[in-house]
């Protein structure tokens, strides 16, 4: 009861607050023209080479009040009394002028700073400092980072361009998952995604899947997160930046949220002047980069109706029945089965070719901004229109935005944003099922003229329980619909010199509409499809709403305490609400022409309503004490409660402690003779704790007694899964050293940071022996660690007036470990992480997450493979370990394997290292961006590989029949698991972008047009089509599996922009 | 004004701090308090158990059913991708402690147990009426004996009280303890008849009186108490049947999983997997009741295995079949050396045409040797065919002393090939210091 007020009143609470508050605000600005004596400053800010700086921030000291340069790098401000003025922009020093009302005319210059040791920058929440008494790494992207990448999506337009990220694109459909891990796995249970801010709203980047529920009703892909994560929801071009919080720096702000890192997003404003048109269109073609191997070689073992030639055993009454078969007895495993020897012809057909297409896609973006002294605006509206290179399979967006931000006095400043998008999504079953598109084709012998179709214009049957390929892209429709608003409200109060207050109000609230239907098929009599394909027709609706609410209200104070020491302190409070409902139907046997739920046979139809809700606030201070502006100590505290924890753990305490030491800033360094080569040093090291929400569910601490229909009656299941006693957030601690340099005038740039997570209160889903009386229970009893490091060099290699060459690289490096998986229960050492493609994947502690651990080759002591007398590969033998990675491999007199099979760990989906390579040169009006992003060292687990041989379609299959490879070779490779693990190791051109401005025109002030690829060349040696994929999908845990995948498109991108 | 906005903004601060002691229940599920006071919430959970017991490739019923018909050659598998079928079809050391089915089967049947020991708790303590309450008592009391009894098929050892650290039990005392909780049952289910609103909210199926002297039956030929055995017996209404029910929406297990299909299972061969002496006559008219063709040679896509009672989605799966009381009659008479008892007993079945269940053999009555140890055989080969299917042959194959298996011996395991399973690992790996060894086989 209580729950339904709380929902009325969080909605009305902020709003009559709000309501008051306006009111007096109009008041004030009624007042103005009574406003004490004002003038108005004038001035330029250039370079120490004279040249402008555009876009140069100048601001009132102590005040909200401020301006941006032009063009020119002119600017003028209005105002009153003496005042301070701080200049400060991008890659240069900040300096300040005291102004009196004499003075009209203000020029700076100000001096380049590669380190932007100067810069402002967002820490999370309104909570600002400068670069230079950051403890912590943070890296800043910036809007024309975000352009001319060749994708749609924002988080896709990140990879290779973050230190310590790993940004995986796990499918290649436009409405597909991308994850994003900072600094590797942290969780079991929950989600490694970092937390999103935009503009202060704590936005919603799950990953709730209303279009694939014929997978996910029927438990036929377990541990995947399927869908779109819905940052897909925003528009990049709408980013003015983006600053990438790795570690537990931001804990202040957003502590029991702040463990998987912070991504913290800011939205583009208007600036003073003249109405500002920008137009941004493109147009775009996306292809399939590169094919599997599928054999349309004429020849197959047995009989044509042989299903699995390859290694379908033989009986005597299969050889009686079809005359001319010959077999041949493989031995495998100590026991002997009859295959198929001779060959017959077929015809084979590469259905991949019915499945792809060239897709087509357009993104066009307008945005108008502009404004006053006091009131500055942007408004930006945008479509755009992807089609994936499956068939039948596209992603649309259309977004509005709009923000204003109003001066009301010189001490008060209020901020409003809106965004509304629209997205919408034509999908096909997901990979992890035999009907989707892709592996509907590698599970199929290819024997069959899938394009044929009866007098009634209807697909046929190809071999038996298998699906028409052409079905999978022709009749199946599985769409979602996505209306979304993420709205703020910032207010900025500067009362009394160096007090600042403020307050953010920000909602994102979104509906997800998903329609899931699979008709009969009018070939089930011959395929005898079984259940799991719906054989007789699905079709489910679901409708999920999500809100998040989040008001933060933040004090910060700022003052000298000596002349030498500076004070800068902050506290604030800060609410959080989410709730998701998720309403479903569904059912089977569908009529005739009905699309929906309600052509389901009335006793196969089931509904279920969720709903998830969960509240969190805290309270949290922080100090940072600086000397001289040379080094600085910050210390903060957050406390948080959080409906979700147990009333035992209500108060959950996370502190930190950082500093840095601007050291090349020391008068010695200055003068020395090393200044001129090597002219930056800072220092930094930070120790933080953050937590982690997302692995506890808003009920855990209660023991679920769940409903389930049966029989009409009511019918009620105490859950199998017990309740967590201590439920309590996830707990990361961090110690992170690091170290800023910069030589030769700041044209060469070096960042380094070292970091050690240590992660514990992990929540595993821990087995229970069932005489407890129940199987599981979901406690805090895991640990697991982050060891690694980032390095970032960017070299300014030449800057002239007509050229200009900058490269960057990225190298990471991180190593995950699982310590503990079953806390005070030696003999669990294991856990399976159990999936539709067979992958054998295993938290092992000791090892990093979710490594493939199965049965290896065996092999001779010279490396090379152990074969049987019938020179074929077979599975290791030995005893097994106590340690069960190891084992001791057992001989017998023949020199054969002998003993029981054994395990190892075969294969590895974290990568040894990731990095990229980048460039910017421009010459005259011709500008050539590239980027090269690679991940080394990392393995992938290709279930399809193996599925195409036994099918009898793939390449060891045509060596077989080829005689190239002997008979029975696919037969033998079935149960070594190692087979199936490749190098997934790559490097890709993510990103090439050729640029001409063209010549003035009148009327526009600027135009260009580009050339973009995307993904044009990949550097690797898999056996499928792209090692960068994930049968996961965004699941954190299950990682590396190629099943079905979507290959990731090559993008072709032609795109003009226009300013007026 | 300054103060105003300031004044706005500090209240702001205090009525958001206040709203934080909210406490969300998810109104999609309920608590073990709201369930566990209220009559009704118990009756759901009466109809939880059965839903736990019958339904899914998780529960007890495909359980039993496929471990059983595994060891005792009744089935084979199809598909050797089915690996944890696949263990239990060559059976010896191959069946290992991390066996999908044997967890699932040992973990379900603890759960219901656990469960019904809560209603059973609970239902004293809830204001109702006494028909309710005895209806529950009984409901649980079948399940909770169901699940002991069921388990004890299995495994040498057991244990019967819920909790942290539970002890074992021999099987005996399992068994034992089942038939005292259907004892108990009975006594409640005579002095109070259940009422209307028990039986309107229960899931329809179970005939309660008969079910309990049909279990206290099955229970206490199992630990040879012949004459409780016999009275049970013939206390059971033999024209009334008693089945666990499905529908579209929650399937009949066997049907979704291994009949309607040919992937997982189907029957070994058209002799029921029997040895060659025990092997039904052709003109047996049972095999055309569990075969869909009785040549053994499965036709098409259709699967061997037809059982009347596995056929559809909504088909419902006999608790115990007529078929069954008979030849425990006829056991316990045999074992207590009333051989004229048995052999009228076991010629019900072989003479009969049909039953509750449409199950008739159709053949002439029993006309071998009159001794006890020959009119066992027959009994244990009429329990074979007449109970097909039924996850009853491993205990029938123990009771009847058939050719034990011997590990490493492939010749001694031919009518089964593990007596008892190994302990599941997750009980194993959690509860180390009350758990025995595993059986060699």
């Amino acid at each position: 009861m209580s729950q339904n007020n709380y929902v009325r009143i969080s909605k009305e609470r902020p709003r009559s607050e709000l309501r008051r508050t306006i009111g007096t605000l109009l008041a004030m600005l009624l007042s103005l023209s009574t406003w004490a004596q004002s003038y108005t400053i004038k001035g330029k800010v250039t370079d120490t080479n004279g040249q402008p700086i555009p876009g140069a921030t100048i601001q009132v000291a102590g005040t909200t009040l401020g301006t941006v340069a032009n063009v020119e790098g002119e600017f003028s401000i209005s105002v009153s009394g003496n005042v301070k003025l701080n200049f400060s922009a991008v890659s240069y020093s900040s300096a300040s002028r005291d102004v009196t009302s004499s003075q009209s005319v203000v020029n700076v210059s100000l001096r380049e700073d590669q380190m932007n040791l100067d810069e402002v920058i967002v820490t999370g929440s309104t909570i600002r400092a400068e670069r230079r008494q950051l403890g912590n790494a943070i890296t800043t992207i910036k809007a024309d980072n975000l352009e001319k990448t060749g994708t749609p999506n924002l988080v896709s337009a990140l990879q290779g361009k973050v230190p310590g990220a790993q940004i995986t694109q796990n499918s290649g459909d436009p409405a597909g998952g991308i994850t994003v891990r900072l600094r590797g796995v942290k969780s079991i249970q929950g989600s490694s995604d970092p937390l999103y801010v935009i503009d202060g709203v704590i936005v919603n980047n799950e990953t709730s899947s209303v279009s694939q529920l014929a997978l996910s009703l029927g438990g036929q892909a377990p541990n995947t997160s399927l869908g779109t994560n819905r940052l897909a929801d925003i528009n990049p071009n709408d980013i003015e930046s983006l600053n990438v919080i790795n570690g537990a720096a931001a804990a202040a702000q957003y502590g029991s949220r702040a463990a998987n890192g912070v991504v913290i997003i800011t939205t583009k404003r208007g600036k003073s002047g003249a109405p500002k048109i920008n137009f941004t269109t493109s147009f775009s073609s996306n292809e399939l980069r590169k094919g599997v191997f599928i054999t349309t070689l004429g020849k197959q073992f047995g009989f044509p109706a042989l299903r699995l030639h390859t290694i379908g055993v033989i009986t005597p009454a299969q050889v009686t029945a079809n005359p001319g078969t010959t077999t041949v007895g493989i031995v495998r495993d100590g026991a002997t089965s009859q295959l198929a020897s001779n060959l017959v012809d077929v015809t084979r057909y590469n259905y991949f070719d019915q499945i792809f297409r060239t897709g087509l896609g357009n993104d066009n973006t307008l945005s108008i901004s502009g404004g006053t002294d006091r009131t500055q605006y942007f408004v930006s509206a945008s479509y755009m229109k992807n089609e994936g290179i499956v068939k039948g399979v596209d992603f649309r967006r259309a977004s509005l935005r709009a923000r204003v931000d109003q001066r009301l006095t010189d001490w008060a400043k209020l901020s409003a944003g809106l965004n509304y998008s629209n997205s919408f999504s034509n999908e096909k079953p997901n990979g992890n099922v035999f009907y989707s598109p892709i592996n509907s084709v590698t599970i199929t012998n290819n024997i069959y003229d899938i394009t044929k179709r009866d007098a009634a214009g209807n697909l046929l049957a190809v071999e038996p329980t298998r699906v028409n390929p052409l079905t999978t892209v022709e009749a199946m429709q599985f769409t979602q619909a996505v209306n979304r608003t993420i709205a703020d409200a910032q207010l900025n109060l500067t009362p009394i010199k160096g007090l600042g207050i403020d307050w953010i109000v920000g909602v994102d609230t979104y509906a997800q509409l998903g329609k899931n239907y699979i008709p009969p098929y009018p070939y089930q009599a011959v395929a005898g499809l079984p259940a799991e394909r719906y054989p007789d027709g699905f079709a489910a609706n679901a409708n999920n709403n999500v809100t998040q609410f989040n008001s933060d209200i933040n004090v910060t104070y700022e003052t000298n305490l000596t002349t030498d020491f500076k004070l800068n302190a902050a506290a604030g409070f800060n609410y959080q609400f989410y709730q998701a409902d998720f309403t479903r139907s569904s059912g089977l046997n569908t009529a005739p022409f009905i699309e929906t739920v309600s052509g389901a046979a009335s006793t196969t139809v089931t509904a279920g309503y969720g709903l998830d809700r969960y509240n969190l606030s805290g309270f949290f201070a922080q100090a940072t004490v600086g000397y001289k502006n040379l080094a600085f100590i910050t210390a903060a505290i957050r406390r948080d409660r959080s409906s979700k924890f147990s009333p035992a753990e209500t108060n959950q305490t996370y502190p930190k402690l950082s500093a840095s030491f601007v050291v090349s800033d020391l008068e010695f360094w200055k003068n020395s003779s090393l200044a001129g080569t090597w002219d930056g040093l800072k220092l930094r090291a930070s120790y933080g704790q953050a937590g982690n929400l997302t692995g506890i569910g808003s009920y855990s601490r209660f023991w679920q007694f769940t409903p389930v229909p049966f029989l009409g009656k009511n019918t009620i299941i105490p859950s199998g899964t017990l309740a967590n006693p201590r439920v309590r957030p996830e707990r990361m601690e961090e110690l992170e050293f690091g170290a800023d340099l910069s030589f030769l005038k700041s044209k060469l740039n070096l960042g380094i940071s070292v970091y050690n997570q240590q992660i514990k209160d992990l929540v595993v889903n821990r087995e229970l022996a069932p005489s407890t009386g129940g199987t599981g229970i979901v406690n805090n009893v895991g640990t697991m660690e982050n060891k690694g490091f980032e390095i970032s060099l960017n070299a300014l290699a030449v800057k002239k007036k007509d050229f200009s060459a900058d490269f960057t690289v990225l190298y990471n490096q991180n190593r995950n470990k699982v310590l503990d998986i079953d806390q005070g229960n030696p003999g669990v050492g294991t856990l399976t992480i159990g999936n539709s493609a067979g992958a054998p994947v295993f938290l092992i502690e000791g090892q990093p997450a979710s490594v493939f651990y199965g049965f290896p080759y065996a092999y001779n002591t010279d490396g090379s493979l152990l074969l049987t007398p019938q020179n074929l590969p077979q599975r290791e033998r030995g005893t097994q370990d106590t340690d069960p990675t190891k084992f001791t491999v057992a001989r017998g007199a023949d020199g054969q394997p002998s003993g029981a099979f054994v395990r190892t760990v075969i294969g590895n989906p974290n990568p040894k290292w990731t990095g990229s390579f980048s460039g910017n040169l421009t010459y005259k009006q011709l500008g050539l961006r590239f980027l090269l992003d690679a991940v080394q060292g990392v393995q992938v687990f290709n279930a399809d590989k193996r599925t195409r041989n036994n099918v009898g379609i793939g390449d060891i299959a045509e060596a077989e029949m080829l005689g190239t490879l002997p008979r029975g070779y696919v037969f033998s490779l079935v149960n070594i698991e190692e087979y199936r693990v490749d190098n997934g190791s790559f490097t890709k051109l993510r990103e090439l972008a050729l640029s001409y401005q063209l010549p003035k025109v009148k009327g526009i002030s600027n135009w260009s047009v580009s050339l973009i690829g995307r993904n044009l060349v990949s550097w690797d040696k898999y056996n499928g089509f792209d090692p960068e994929t994930n049968a996961g999908n965004n699941s954190d845990i299950l990682r590396g599996v190629d099943f079905g995948n979507v290959p990731i498109p090559r993008t072709y991108q032609v795109q003009l922009n226009l300013s007026f | 004004m300054k103060k105003i906005i300031l004044y706005s903004i500090l209240a702001g601060i205090a009525l958001l701090s206040t709203s934080c002691d909210q406490e969300y229940l998810n109104p999609s599920a309920a608590s073990e308090t709201q369930v566990t006071s209220d009559l009704n919430g118990l009756i759901t959970l009466c109809n939880g158990i059965q839903y736990r017991y019958t339904s899914t490739r998780a529960g007890i019923i495909y359980n039993s059913i496929t471990a059983s018909g595994l060891t005792t050659r009744e089935l084979t598998v199809l598909n050797a991708g089915n690996g944890d079928e696949e263990q239990l079809r060559i059976g010896g050391a191959n069946v290992t402690p991390n066996n999908g089915v044997l967890r699932n089967l040992w973990s379900q049947n603890q759960l219901v147990k656990a469960n019904a020991d809560l209603i059973l708790k609970s239902v004293g303590n809830v204001a109702g009426d006494a028909g309710t309450k005895s209806g529950i008592t009984v409901y649980a009391s079948i399940f909770r004996a169901l699940a002991l009894g069921t388990q004890a098929m299995f495994w040498e050892k057991l244990p019967v009280a819920t909790g942290d650290n539970a002890v074992f039990v021999t099987r005996d005392e399992a068994l034992k303890e089942a038939i005292r909780t259907l004892e108990t049952a009975a006594t409640t289910l005579a002095a109070t008849p259940v009422s209307s609103t028990f039986s309107t909210r229960i899931v329809p199926g179970v005939d309660l009186t008969n079910t309990i002297q049909a279990l206290i039956a099955r229970f206490s030929i199992m630990v040879g108490d012949n004459a409780k055995a016999l009275a049970a017996a013939n206390k059971v209404d033999l024209s009334k049947k008693s089945s666990f029910n499905f529908d579209d929406a929650v399937q009949n297990p066997m049907f979704f999983n291994t009949f309607g299909n040919r992937n997982v299972t189907e029957p070994l061969n058209a002799t029921l997997g029997l040895p060659e002496a025990l092997r039904p006559v052709a003109a047996d008219k049972r095999l055309a009741f569990y075969l869909s063709n009785p040549s053994g040679v499965a036709a098409g896509g259709v699967n061997l295995g037809r059982a009347s009672f596995f056929t559809a989605n909504n088909a419902g799966i006999p608790v115990y079949l007529p078929g069954e009381i008979l030849l425990i009659k006829a056991e316990a008479s045999a074992r207590t050396n009333d051989l004229a008892g048995a052999t009228t007993a076991l010629n019900s079945v072989l003479t009969k045409t049909t039953d509750a269940w449409g199950i008739g053999a159709g053949l002439p009555a029993y006309a071998g040797p009159n001794t006890a140890d020959a009119i066992l055989t027959e009994i244990y080969r009429q329990r074979s065919i007449e109970l097909y299917l039924s996850g009853l042959r491993l205990e029938d194959s123990r009771r009847f002393n058939r050719l034990a298996p011997v590990l490493g011996n492939a010749a001694s395991q031919v009518e089964r090939t593990r007596t008892f399973y190994p302990y599941p690992l997750i009980e194993r790996d959690n509860n180390r210091a009350n758990i025995p060894d595993d059986p060699t086989i």
